[in-house]
């Protein structure tokens, strides 16, 4: 099967990531995530001319929907959900031209091999040859049937009778802890090889979070200081203001631990803290990936108290408005003891992190919406200045801001004009929207196309994602053998329960207000 | 796109001092809780205009530019009524809302007598930015050799010409690429028309992506190119069709077959090989494009006995153009692609987001100088 690199055209084409000709195949087309992300994303690169004319999209899914209604359906999202909308009337025809929708259960055997030879046809009508991602956008129970399936009929098999590539794109949860997320590996890899996997975290196709690495090994100043002669501390952040907004469902069995942390945030934690790769791709970077998560010390069930807190939300106000409490919330059990808030300190047991602590919040119902990694700085080893003087001076803060408002900032101390020898903090600011212009691509663009192209680089590898369950499972552990606090114990639109400032203010340090 | 605080003029040795009191000005007279005034700056663009028009396009697009590419704009232009004996300055802001900051760019104009034209580089060197790249942009015909374009050429991180817009485009073009052929050394040319040929390229080649049609690549024999037909009484302006043909013949490794070529009904034929193989081209004028813009482009091939014809054409009554592969007797693959109109603010800031030069275009440019090597000058006559 030739690659797009053989196309001697392509050659010296500036940035060329066009996809190959392909099928995405979406299992739960009619779900949420279709239409509000993963549709409206696909029409984005067509817009973008990132897909090439040989593309099919197929919506799977139980629901009785022809091909015409689907159609509809996704031109709704598009109009609605897409950073181009509405979407342009001819580019949209030729895009829809090429949605397909076909009904069949996930158990059902028989409709994947009707789902095979719906395949074969389009690879002849569309000339996508045979090259198909198949996409799990279900709720997690189905993945295992999926998969099997997929495998019973071949369709998982690659570059046999004329056929290209085959990938699975798995969206998150990827299990619920260390033994589901181990066996849905293995369910996985009875089917397809690791290289065929893509577990999606959509954080990582965020600019400003790749932006991590190219600001870490692409310039020279930082990371010198990037390690515990250095840093004191790490803070990480991702703080939503928004409640459970629909989602008490999934949200009263995942909770802000399965949401947020053994996810995104310790995605993050992994990119600030791993050692440069040797090379900028897939394998190298995963590599150093699985290496800060194996020297993640681990946080023992008994220990949970005191490295841990949880919080959860009770009434309050939001944006001026009085907002309810979680279990007041519409399908939250009015007695659950969910946790919306948590936060971490967590030591990376190696050479350059000995010793430095990285305290991870995340929580619903928060001030406001923000994301943010915090390297602190030690002081310096001589207080030169009188104390008088240096009353207004913090210590050395970089901030990357991950969102809203993307940038890096950096906190230091300047002399305030005058003869008196007074200093204070002040911040000089780098905001991406500002320097360079137009809108960046969504994180799932960059992730789609990344799949069709064979890039796994931001996407998790099995080791990387039973890794960050070992280290979760215990905590949960914890959890459920310790009493949960007092809930709720934090109003709606503050920054926490009180007990998170108590647990960082007793190492002498305190929480930013990002 | 309109300024902040519009240019206002300044003495020349005041320059700095007036754009920081202007800066000042704009965060008093902002509300209490409006963003804090912030200045934003990634690097230098000097544009040089020649003519007065040339300048009332450069004072139009620079803010535009400025907006996408936070950069020091430099505008440098002949005026007949500037008095003679020292360049005159005017200075402005450019400024905007980005997240939690009101983010200003600084804007100079420098404006002297044609008699005076030669201080102009020397006016503005001062005023360059440390440690920012520096593009100089030169609108019109880029006087090649002229103390004013070696001094800024020497100043360059890049420079930047369109040759769409060239008064004498083939003469022009020679320059350009013996320019860039000779001055490798210097900062790297790039040309808007080029980057105006990037989506023709990329759908070209996405014609050739599908394994069915890549054999096909080596089988194509004749090409034709649609050119926007020029205003009565103005010269044919081929360098957007030339340069495609180079970029196509040089990834393909076709050579130019050394025949005078000439401009006969409207068309223009032009022979190549490929190996043994004669591949022909034309450029045929249309009135349906822009002068000097390609309106279609259309690649047959035969492999094995099978005839295929792919084709990108673009519409530019709307913003989208249409790709279209017929092979054999298969039903022809269409696309309708978006394909948004970019004006030279456009292109001129998405080209400062690159430094490094670009091998393609060089050798696109070669091949597009050979091409007009052969063009039998007598025969080129306006349409």
């Amino acid at each position: 099967m030739p690659e797009l690199a053989d196309n001697p055209l392509r050659h010296g084409l500036r940035a060329d990531r066009t996809a190959p000709p392909n099928t995405v195949v979406i299992f739960g087309a009619s779900g949420d995530l279709t239409k509000r992300k993963l549709v409206p994303a696909l029409y984005n690169l067509a817009l973008e001319r990132l897909l090439p004319a040989e593309f099919a999209i197929v919506g799977f899914a139980r629901r009785e929907v022809g091909d015409e209604a689907f159609r509809r359906q996704m031109h709704e999202g598009i109009n609605s959900f897409s950073r181009n909308r509405p979407a342009d009337p001819a580019v949209w025809e030729s895009f829809a031209s090429g949605l397909y929708y076909h009904q069949a259960n996930f158990t059902d055997l028989d409709g994947y091999r009707r789902l095979a030879e719906k395949l074969d046809e389009i690879d002849r009508a569309r000339g996508t040859a045979g090259n198909r991602l198949f996409y799990l956008a279900t709720p997690p129970d189905y993945f295992p049937d999926i998969l099997a399936n997929l495998g019973a009929c071949g369709l998982t098999a690659q570059g046999q009778d004329g056929r290209g590539w085959s990938r699975v794109v798995i969206e998150k949860p990827f299990g619920r802890d260390l033994e589901t997320a181990r066996e849905l590996n293995r369910q996985a890899h009875a089917v397809l090889d690791e290289a065929q996997i893509y577990r999606i975290d959509h954080y990582l196709g965020k600019e400003t979070v790749q932006n991590i690495l190219v600001l870490r090994f692409a310039n020279g100043i930082f990371e010198p200081l990037w390690d515990r002669r250095y840093v004191d501390h790490v803070q990480i952040t991702v703080s939503e203001s928004v409640g459970v907004e629909g989602r008490a469902g999934f949200y009263e069995t995942a909770g802000v631990i399965r949401d947020i942390i053994q996810n995104h945030m310790l995605q993050v934690m992994t990119l600030v803290a791993m050692e440069p790769p040797v090379a900028f791709e897939a394998t190298a970077v995963r590599d150093e990936k699985v290496k800060v998560l194996r020297a993640i010390r681990h946080i023992e069930p008994d220990q949970v108290n005191r490295y841990t807190v949880r919080g959860q939300y009770g009434p309050g106000s939001a944006n001026g408005k009085r907002v309810p409490g979680y279990r007041q919330e519409p399908g939250v059990a009015p007695g659950s003891v969910v946790e919306t808030f948590a936060a971490f300190k967590f030591y990376v047991e190696n050479w350059r992190w000995a010793g430095v602590p990285f305290y991870l919040r995340s929580g619903k119902r928060l001030p406001r919406r923000v994301t943010e990694v915090a390297i602190q700085f030690k002081q310096p080893p001589l207080a030169l200045f009188d104390h008088d003087a240096t009353a207004g001076l913090g210590p050395n803060v970089l901030a990357m801001r991950i969102q809203p408002d993307e940038g890096i900032s950096l906190r230091f101390g300047s002399k305030v004009p005058g003869p008196a020898a007074q200093i204070r903090s002040v911040t000089m600011d780098f905001r991406y929207g500002a320097l360079f212009g137009g809108e960046p691509p969504e994180a799932y663009e960059r992730l789609l196309l990344d799949c069709m192209l064979g890039d796994s680089t931001l996407f998790a590898r099995a080791d990387e994602v039973e890794t960050a369950w070992e280290i979760i499972t215990k905590i949960l552990e914890g959890w459920a053998a310790s009493p949960p606090p007092d809930l709720p114990n934090y109003p709606a639109g503050s920054w926490g329960p009180e007990a998170a400032d108590q647990f960082i203010e007793a190492d002498g340090r305190a929480w930013r207000r990002p | 796109v309109t300024f902040t605080v519009p240019p206002r003029a300044a003495a020349l040795p005041d320059i700095e001092r007036e754009l920081a009191r202007l800066l000042r000005s704009v965060g008093e007279a902002q509300a209490a809780d409006a963003p804090p005034v912030m200045r934003a700056l990634v690097a230098n663009l000097v544009a040089c205009a020649p003519t007065p028009e040339a300048a009332a396009e450069a004072a139009e697009i620079l803010p535009q530019v400025i907006r996408r590419h936070p950069c020091r704009a430099i505008l440098l232009s002949v005026r007949s009524e500037a008095p003679v004996g020292q360049p005159q300055a005017e200075v402005g802001l450019v400024c905007q809302e980005a997240g939690e900051a009101n983010l200003c760019c600084e804007y100079i104009a420098l404006s002297a007598n044609a008699a005076d034209e030669d201080l102009l580089a020397g006016a503005a060197l001062p005023l360059l930015l440390a440690d920012l790249p520096t593009f100089v942009w030169w609108l019109g015909d880029p006087p090649f050799g002229s103390t004013q374009f070696e001094r800024l050429a020497e100043a360059a991180d890049r420079l930047v010409v369109d040759s769409a817009g060239f008064a004498n485009p083939l003469s022009a073009l020679a320059e350009l690429s013996m320019h860039a052929a000779v001055h490798q050394h210097r900062a790297p040319m790039c040309d808007l028309n080029w980057a105006r040929l990037t989506p023709w390229r990329s759908l070209a080649a996405s014609l050739f992506d599908p394994p069915d049609s890549r054999p096909l690549l080596n089988g194509l024999s004749v090409l034709e190119l649609e050119l926007g037909r020029p205003a009565p009484a103005e010269p044919v302006n081929p360098a957007a069709a030339f340069m495609f043909l180079g970029w196509l013949a040089g990834c393909l490794g076709w050579t130019l077959d050394k025949q005078p070529v000439k401009f006969q009904d409207g068309a223009l034929a032009i022979r190549f090989r490929s190996g043994e193989r004669p591949v022909a081209a034309r450029i045929v004028l249309t009135p349906e494009a822009p002068s000097g813009r390609l309106r279609s482009v259309r690649l047959e091939a035969g492999h094995d006995g099978t005839p295929a014809l792919f084709q990108v054409s673009r519409d530019y009554s709307h913003p989208r153009a249409v790709t279209r592969a017929a092979i054999g007797e298969a039903e022809p693959r269409v696309r309708v692609a978006h394909y948004e109109h970019r004006g030279r603010a456009e292109l001129l800031a998405e080209d400062m987001q690159r430094l490094a030069g670009d091998e393609a275009y060089e050798a696109a440019l070669g091949m597009a100088e050979a091409i007009r090597g052969l063009l039998k000058m007598e025969m080129y006559l306006p349409v």
